[in-house]
């Protein structure tokens, strides 16, 4: 299971990034790989409001829907489109060209944030 | 025991491998204080054999009396129905099988759904439809809720001119929601009154509004002019859709769903179910949408095969936060839509509806010449509200002569409707059946 | 070993639409004798593109489409909590009695005598079976039945001015549970079962010490999906009902107990029939079914109308109880389907009923003992009318539930119901009902025996099923880029 460095992650499985005040934000190798095949991706617009730990979206596969919880607070910059065309990008390349959101935040709020070996022991811990 | 094959001695062998020793000891889990009070002897604790059921039933079927004619509409139609229809439908591997959740071994099924899927786009002209609802009111009052979930809006607009049952249904759907309709009034033209709407569109905002069409009245409602009124979405719902042979398509006038009863396609009124409703909208809404779904792929060895899609909407995997709490479809009468719609055909199903509309046209000036007109002006289809002098008696003296000639509104929509009769033609019906209808009431 | 199952002789078929021909005309429809009109108004500009075909070309085509579904008239369909049960043709015929189909609901009530005698003979013996006190026979289905028992229940507090938002549902309920609640309007609050699968009264103790009065209803199944009986359900009814609320019967599973326990004996105020389950209406492949609802008589006022009268004279009439809750579906129920349960019930005599029971239950717990080696029991207790397997002792060796279900049709079978309940992880669900034969049953359960021992000599089961007209359907595609009718091909 790929766990990148350089990225924070959460107990719901999204990862984020930051650039200066822009939050990159998308799930892990393991949330595409329990979901299976992704079929359908439902994302925010352009300039809707997103709030840490709430729900800002949702993943689904044949049988399967997941809630996508947002790692940080802020307006969304730039959605990925080619994600909502061909979802499968997110079981090919969670990382990359998987990204889901560009979010402006006003301040870097790490709680709850985990490393990328603190990610690792957790989902080891989930089986 | 007609149905069970355990012979005795099975019976014996099967409790010995188990290690008990009588049927009784399987359901020792359940309380002694439940267990003994289980006695449901009802009049015949004996079957009855094919025979006696026969008899029983034939006298029970001999109880309701079949007149010569009737002329009752409202949403439920009588149809002369295709011999096989009935007859294909009853093939055991069509009768006899499950929901196509294994679709390897239910390609069947599947198939006709998607045809199913396939006319009712056509016929409505939207884009996507359902394999289909339980009847018209219960499509309806879905439409209604989804388009809340659509809009998270709160209010919702019926015409009153809808078929009754289809807003009594709404109206508990809306219950669930805490939600009343607000009722636009009818025109003496037996329209929806678009001034009355406007005024409402003034002080509400709707999520959505909900016309018939044709209404419950057979008066056809002019949706295009209805759909520049508002920016709600637009539902309507077809009680009759043999009217969409002549008339316009609601998709090319800008609904937003499309609902209705398919029953009078290949399905006998009896008593009122199983009926099959239909239910079609954008694609935009797809994921609203309640109801299964068949569609189109391809299998391990490339060749088109259907499967059950997009059940992610569904109560069994989204539970609380399904689009509906509907597990199936209404499997085997979309089939028989589906049989009957294939041999009617296009030409068909023109031809089908310049019958009904053949049939209200010369009934209508027939009972004009006996001094007996129609209430409303508008557009008819099949179906039309006519103002009875004397109405209560004259109805039993028709009935008396063999033929049950309508529907009495009185007690529908109260007493302004007091000589008001609902008459609605169909296939079965010829000249002489409208002579004979005419003769009883005037 | 040899199975059923084969790749005979299945012709292959396109869609009604392929053999359109434009002109062709099929049916021919009677002459009526009067002028032919067309209006002058609102009129449809391009006819809706319906096939063009003979008679002769859709009796091949349905007739060909029916050959690739499996069905109960082929053979064993062991799916769990659906209760595939052969379907007696006499109820065919008899449902398809003129007086019977051609009748319309607002045919005059002296007209329809018979039919009213029908509703009120099959509402008086649902009542008796449920030992309970009134009937409702309008739901069209079993969803439409909860979603009409939580509308009498919502009424029923309504009435009596208490505003109660909430409904405890055990995890091992059925998905349309949770899905009734909300489109009537509350909201959930789930219950986790005890580790013998079973709802224990602690639970619904604790549950009430949270929620209060704010609990309107617990809806439990029983026996549950699972297959075990809820030996605490008397006690637990009590503990609702000290804070008045209701005790809600999903009834899905009534087949396990006819004639041994009745619901309102257990203290249920309120349960669900599935008539196409056990009263043995056909599945139809997806419906019609009937999901008419039984009540305590506290509740009797709120169920739906029209309602079935007897009048002192013997005759019936319908009358419009003004507490009602209203209708849930049009007309009066799905009759067909009711006139088809009556039969049934009539065929058997209360006697044979609980006869059905008993030999239900003794089919699934043969199932169980010359199973139990095979495949893993995650649940301990007597077994009801079904039982549930996983696959812990397959996936050591790769091997999941679904390949199971895929390998099972390539022995000639439908899957048992997979995947559920979902409080076991890869679940299989047999229900085998008490009309199939210790034969036809063994010949099930050497097909499970096969696949098992093959999974433990490693046997991938790569690409099952192979035998079926179509081989394994990719999904995953339908669901990507949906083609719902012919019309989306290629867009």
């Amino acid at each position: 299971m790929s766990v990148p460095e350089g990225l924070h992650y959460t107990k719901e499985h999204e990862w984020v990034s930051f650039d200066d005040n822009i939050a990159t934000v998308g799930i892990t190798d393991f949330a595409q790989s329990s979901l299976g095949d992704i079929t359908f991706v439902q994302l925010p617009k352009e300039g809707d409001q997103v709030k840490k730990d709430d729900p800002f979206g949702v993943v689904e596969s044949v049988k399967a829907v997941s809630d996508l919880y947002s790692p940080v607070t802020g307006r969304v910059m730039e959605v990925n489109e080619p994600v909502l065309k061909a979802p499968e990008l997110l079981n090919e390349d969670p990382y990359t060209d998987g990204w889901l959101l560009k979010v402006e935040t006003k301040e870097i709020d790490m709680e709850g944030l985990m490393s990328p070996d603190e990610y690792t022991d957790y989902i080891e811990e989930q089986g | 025991m007609p149905s069970i094959p355990l012979t005795s001695d099975e019976k014996t062998k099967v409790l010995s491998t188990l290690g008990l020793r009588s049927t009784d000891d399987l359901f020792s889990s359940i309380p002694p204080r439940i267990r003994e009070k289980a006695d449901i002897g009802f009049e015949s604790d004996h079957g009855m054999s094919e025979h006696e059921l026969r008899t029983f039933f034939a006298r029970l079927a001999s109880r309701n009396t079949l007149h010569q004619d009737h002329f009752v509409g409202g949403g439920i139609y009588d149809n002369t129905i295709p011999a096989i229809v009935g007859q294909l439908a009853l093939r055991g591997e069509f009768l006899t099988c499950y929901t196509p959740y294994q679709p390897e071994i239910s390609q069947g099924t599947l198939t006709a759904i998607f045809e199913f899927q396939t006319m009712i786009s056509r016929l409505t002209a939207m884009p996507v439809a359902n394999a289909s609802m339980y009847d018209g009111a219960t499509a309806t009052a879905e439409a209604v809720t989804m388009a809340l979930r659509l809009t998270e809006k709160r209010d919702i607009l019926m015409s009153e001119a809808l078929p009754p049952d289809y807003t009594k249904v709404t109206n508990t759907f809306l219950k669930g929601h805490a939600r009343d309709p607000l009722f636009i009034k009818t025109t003496t033209e037996g329209t929806t009154d678009l001034e009355h709407l406007k005024q409402m569109l003034q002080t509400h905002d709707p999520a959505a509004i909900v016309i018939g069409y044709p209404n419950y009245f057979g008066v056809i409602e002019d949706l295009a002019m209805i759909r520049k009124l508002t920016n709600a979405l637009l539902i309507v719902t077809v009680p009759d859709p043999s009217a969409l042979g002549l008339f316009e398509a609601p998709g090319t006038l800008g609904a937003d769903i499309v609902c209705g009863e398919a029953q009078q396609f290949g399905t006998p009124m009896t008593f009122g179910g199983p009926h099959v409703g239909f239910f079609a909208t954008r694609k935009e809404n797809l994921r609203q949408m309640p109801g299964r779904v068949a569609g189109e792929t391809v299998d391990s060895r490339g060749n088109r095969a259907y499967t059950l899609t997009l059940s992610t909407r569904e109560q069994h995997i989204r539970r609380e936060k399904a689009t509906s709490n509907i597990c199936t479809n209404q499997g085997l009468i979309a089939l028989r839509t589906v049989i009957y719609l294939s041999f009617l055909g296009k030409q068909g199903l023109v031809e089908l509806s310049e019958i009904n509309h053949s049939l209200f046209e010369y009934l209508e000036t027939a009972l004009e010449r006996r001094n007996i007109a129609k209430r409303f002006t508008g557009q008819h289809y099949r179906e039309g509200v006519f103002e009875v002098p004397d109405l209560p008696a004259r109805f039993k003296r028709a009935c008396a002569a063999g033929v049950i000639p309508g529907i009495m509104l009185g007690p529908k929509f109260g007493k302004g409707f007091a000589n008001s009769l609902l008459i609605a033609v169909n296939p079965k019906h010829d000249k002489t059946a409208i002579d004979r209808l005419v003769g009883a009431l005037a | 070993m040899t199975f059923d199952a084969t790749t005979g002789l299945v012709l292959r078929e396109g869609t009604i639409f392929e053999r359109s021909r434009a002109g062709r005309k099929g049916f021919q429809l009677p002459d009526p004798k009067v002028p032919r009109v067309r209006p002058k108004g609102f009129t449809r500009k391009a006819a809706a593109e319906l096939p063009e075909v003979s008679e002769l070309d859709v009796v091949r085509h349905f007739t060909r489409l029916s050959s690739w579904n499996y069905a109960i008239d082929l053979g064993t369909f062991p799916l769990g909590s659906c209760t595939m049960k052969y379907n007696p043709r006499i109820n065919e015929e008899i449902a398809a009695l003129p007086g019977l189909t051609d009748i319309h609901p607002d045919f005059p009530p002296a007209y329809v005598q018979g039919a009213l005698e029908i509703l009120f003979t099959l509402e008086k013996i649902l009542a008796k079976i449920a030992g309970l006190d009134a009937v409702s026979l309008e739901p069209a289905a079993g969803a439409q039945g909860e979603f009409t028992g939580l509308s009498v229940i919502r009424t029923f507090h309504e009435r009596h001015g208490s505003d109660r938002k909430l409904v405890l549902i055990p995890d091992t309920a059925h998905g349309t549970n949770p899905a009734s609640c909300t489109l009537a309007g509350y909201k959930i609050a789930p219950l986790k079962s005890s580790q013998k699968g079973a709802l224990g009264k602690e639970a619904v103790d604790e549950a009430i010490r949270t929620h209060g009065r704010n609990i309107a209803a617990l809806m439990m199944t029983n026996p549950n999906t699972l297959g075990l009986f809820e030996t605490q359900i008397a006690d637990i009814a009590e503990s609702l009902h000290e804070i008045g609320a209701q005790l809600y019967m999903d009834g899905a599973n009534m087949n396990a107990i006819l004639g041994v326990a009745r619901p309102g004996d257990m203290g249920v105020d309120v349960m669900q029939y599935n008539l196409h389950k056990t009263f043995s209406t056909p599945h139809g492949g997806g419906g019609p079914g009937a999901g008419p609802i039984a009540v305590r008589s506290h509740l009797a006022p709120y169920l739906p109308a029209p309602r079935v009268v007897r009048n002192d004279q013997g005759q019936f009439d319908l009358s419009y109880p003004e507490e009602s809750i209203g209708k849930v579906k049009g007309g009066m129920g799905n009759f067909g389907v009711l006139v088809r349960a009556l039969t049934y019930i009539l065929h058997h005599g209360s006697a044979g009923l609980k006869e059905i029971s008993h030999a239900a239950v003794l089919n699934a717990n043969y199932i169980k003992r010359r199973l139990c080696e095979h495949y893993a029991l995650p649940v301990e207790g007597p077994s009801f009318h079904e039982v549930v397997f996983s696959d812990a002792k397959q996936t050591p060796h790769g091997i999941k539930t679904l390949q199971i279900a895929k390998a099972l049709i390539d022995r000639g079978f439908h899957p048992p119901t997979i995947y559920f309940p979902l409080v076991v992880s890869g679940a299989l669900l047999i229900e085998p009902t008490e009309t199939e034969s210790i034969a036809e049953l063994d010949k099930l359960i050497d097909a499970f025996i096969d696949i098992a021992q093959l999974v433990a000599k490693d046997e991938k089961f790569e690409n099952v099923p192979t035998k079926p007209i179509v081989g394994k359907v990719d999904e995953v595609r339908a669901a990507r880029t949906p083609v719902l009718t012919l019309d989306d091909r290629g867009q």
